[in-house]
């Protein structure tokens, strides 16, 4: 028998890799401006703070989880930031503030899983509901100024490189090498591969979980506190939605909605490959409609590719 | 017990954020409506406003507000809560979070609770038409603001108050028709193409430059009016344009993200930027000189036009012979900017 090429295995391997490099030898053809250095760093900066939330969602999703409070969260965490930068005028602390609040929220949202027995799903769809009420009584509606203390993270340069791009760096390395290097990270994956096979051989899955939104949440809380920087205010209406483009980077990126599959780095470059993909239509003059047609076809071979892949594990095994 | 010491941290986290929720940050809106306003969901329950005093003639009034996420709403909907209790009414209150079938269903409610005029700042011009025949069938009269639902949902007891949009935009290009250089070149920020909104003041824009047809509009891209989308298509745009002129956005939140993103790439100089709704931010900005000009949503003109129809509606004047009203845009530049602050 002649070997059969596994075409699933392949797109695990290099499949995203070569539709990032085909996507960008494209748009550097169709547009003269996209190769410009400063539109590169452009994209990298447009997708911080997605990119930060998606660390912590890829995270989730190969654990076998899922966090659809993470846009809402977000703004809560940018309005709460800037609501104590604007009253004690120390960076520091509103930057812890916007943190613990994300991490108060992803333990809240691991209390209700493990504790209650709740579909992720649920809770998190749950807690979207009190993170944006809490935010719209902290702001009353309005936005939140009075934040220039903190204009360097989100507009400064390192070199040539802007701060929100080395902040995103930072955290997909930190949780590439958390859940590559180290045994929580094996027990994500193991969570997400076969909870009751992990259970059983020891490891408390339950508090495991609540550890895993806890990081999740942090990333959350530090993303709100850049897109305060970026956007120079909290507003309390920004945000909403930054949770699916954040799976959207997860699930392009090659992580499996089954769990127990994917890597950041692959996440990092399915961000990018969205960000790439927005840009070029923005320099093109793509209208907003077309735009969301090329998106949701994106998604769309994706997930494809994804169940593909999973009827190539089964043949495999 | 080590467990228990973490569930016992986490869970004072949470009381801690939740003080810092309760002592707010000075900016939030009265209390009542704060309190209202984390109880409601998206899916509209409701609150009153006020404790209930059940003296049986005091007029009630429930109003459905279009989405709590915008400022102007609530601008709007604590304007209308302030005048309305100033004149001794009481007003339910309820939010559709954007959604008709959810307005609608606030409005059955306000019915069953025994208001005497349902109001609402109507989501669709054809998909509140049912909330209008609900007021009807119930003998109430029903009030839209901003958005006029077609035909009156053919109830001559609908009294629409409203600043047109296509007006909103008319100012944006009449103003820009006498300030823009030769052959200016126009960015246009918009809201969501799906919106009536949209069309109508991106009409009313159109028409107000035709005396100009030396300007274009280069590039059009829907920021769906947010601050993050504004500042993300102004990078772009900033990659494709060697020079920018003037960029239009069909809100202030747009607008005031791409002034960012230019100050940011120090690229802010000598560009007219227009943005509409007068919101508090917009104004902070023209005074500083960067905003050039902003169109103002008149929140507390159209509250109070409403509750003067509250008040003939109480003192028994006929709904049927009440006009509609029509709250006028204004153009703030830096010149009368401090007339509104």
């Amino acid at each position: 028998m002649k070997p059969k090429i596994n075409v699933a295995k392949i797109y695990r391997k290099y499949g995203i890799m070569l539709i990032f490099i085909t996507l960008f030898a494209v748009s550097s053809l169709i547009n003269k401006n996209f190769l410009k250095p400063q539109n590169l760093m452009n994209i990298l900066k447009q997708i911080s703070v997605v990119t930060i939330i998606a660390c912590g969602e890829t995270l989730l999703i190969v654990a076998g989880l899922i966090d659809l409070s993470a846009g809402l969260t977000c703004t809560l965490a940018s309005c709460f930031a800037a609501g104590v930068l604007v009253s004690t005028g120390n960076v520091f602390l509103s930057i812890i503030t916007g943190v613990i609040t994300g991490m108060v929220v992803g333990w809240c949202n691991g209390f209700l899983i493990t504790h209650f027995k709740l579909q992720a799903f649920i809770a998190t769809l749950a807690m979207t509901n009190v993170a944006k009420g809490i935010t719209q009584v902290y702001t009353g509606g309005t936005a939140i100024n009075g934040v220039d203390k903190i204009r360097w993270l989100g507009q400064g340069y390192i070199g040539i490189v802007p701060v929100p791009v080395v902040l995103m760096l930072i955290c997909v390395a930190a949780v590439f090498v958390l859940m590559k290097y180290t045994k929580l990270g094996l027990y994500v994956y193991a969570i997400g591969g076969n909870e009751k096979a992990t259970s059983a051989s020891g490891v408390n899955v339950k508090r495991m979980k609540r550890v895993f939104f806890c990081i999740s949440g942090a990333l959350v809380g530090l993303a709100g506190v850049l897109l305060m920087a970026r956007m120079m205010s909290g507003q309390p209406s920004v945000g909403d939605g930054y949770e699916f483009d954040a799976i959207t980077a997860a699930v392009v990126g090659g992580t499996s909605f089954t769990g127990g599959i994917g890597t950041v780095g692959g996440m990092l470059i399915g961000s990018i490959i969205v960000g790439m993909i927005n840009n070029v239509l923005n320099l093109l003059n793509v209208s907003t409609q077309y735009q969301l047609i090329v998106k949701g076809l994106l998604i769309a071979g994706a997930v494809i590719l994804d169940v593909k892949t999973k009827e190539g594990k089964e043949a495999d095994s | 017990m080590k467990k228990k010491c973490y569930k016992m941290a986490a869970l004072g986290l949470a009381m801690g954020m939740l003080a810092l929720t309760l002592t707010g940050c000075g900016k939030a809106a009265p209390e009542s409506n704060s309190e209202s306003n984390a109880k409601q969901e998206a899916d509209g329950k409701q609150e009153e406003s006020a404790p209930a005093q059940e003296t049986g003639e005091e007029f009630v009034i429930g109003f459905s507000n279009m989405n709590d996420i915008y400022p102007y709403c609530i601008k709007f909907r604590d304007y209308l809560v302030e005048f309305a209790e100033a004149e001794g009414m009481k007003v339910l209150i309820a939010d559709a979070a954007g959604d008709a079938a959810a307005q609608n269903g606030q409005v059955d409610n306000f019915i069953l609770q025994g208001v005497d005029v349902v109001t609402a700042i109507t989501i669709d011009l054809d998909a509140s038409i049912p909330a209008v025949n609900a007021a009807e069938n119930a003998g109430l009269p029903f009030i839209s603001y901003l958005t006029n639902v077609r035909d009156n949902g053919g109830y001559d007891g609908y009294i629409y108050i409203g600043s047109e949009n296509y007006e909103a935009g008319l100012l944006q290009g009449q103003y820009l028709a006498e300030v823009l250089p030769e052959n200016a070149q126009i960015l246009y920020q918009t809201g969501n193409p799906n919106d009536s909104q949209y069309s109508a003041r991106k009409q009313g824009l159109l028409d107000g430059l035709a005396e100009r047809p030396d300007v274009t509009i280069a590039a059009e891209v829907a920021t769906m009016n947010q601050k993050d989308q504004g500042i993300t298509v102004m990078e772009d745009w900033m990659q494709v344009y060697e020079k920018i002129d003037c960029v239009v956005a069909q809100n202030d939140d747009s607008i005031l993200g791409a002034i960012e993103a230019m100050k940011a790439a120090g690229r802010f100089e000598d560009v007219i930027t227009v943005g509409l709704d007068g919101s508090d931010d917009a104004l902070v900005s023209i005074e500083a000189g960067e905003l050039t000009m902003s169109v103002l949503q008149d929140a507390k003109g159209q509250a109070q036009a409403a509750v003067a129809i509250f008040k003939q509606l109480r003192d028994g004047a006929d709904a049927a012979s009440i006009e509609d009203a029509n709250v006028p845009f204004q153009t703030i530049t830096k010149d009368n900017v401090g007339d509104y602050k």
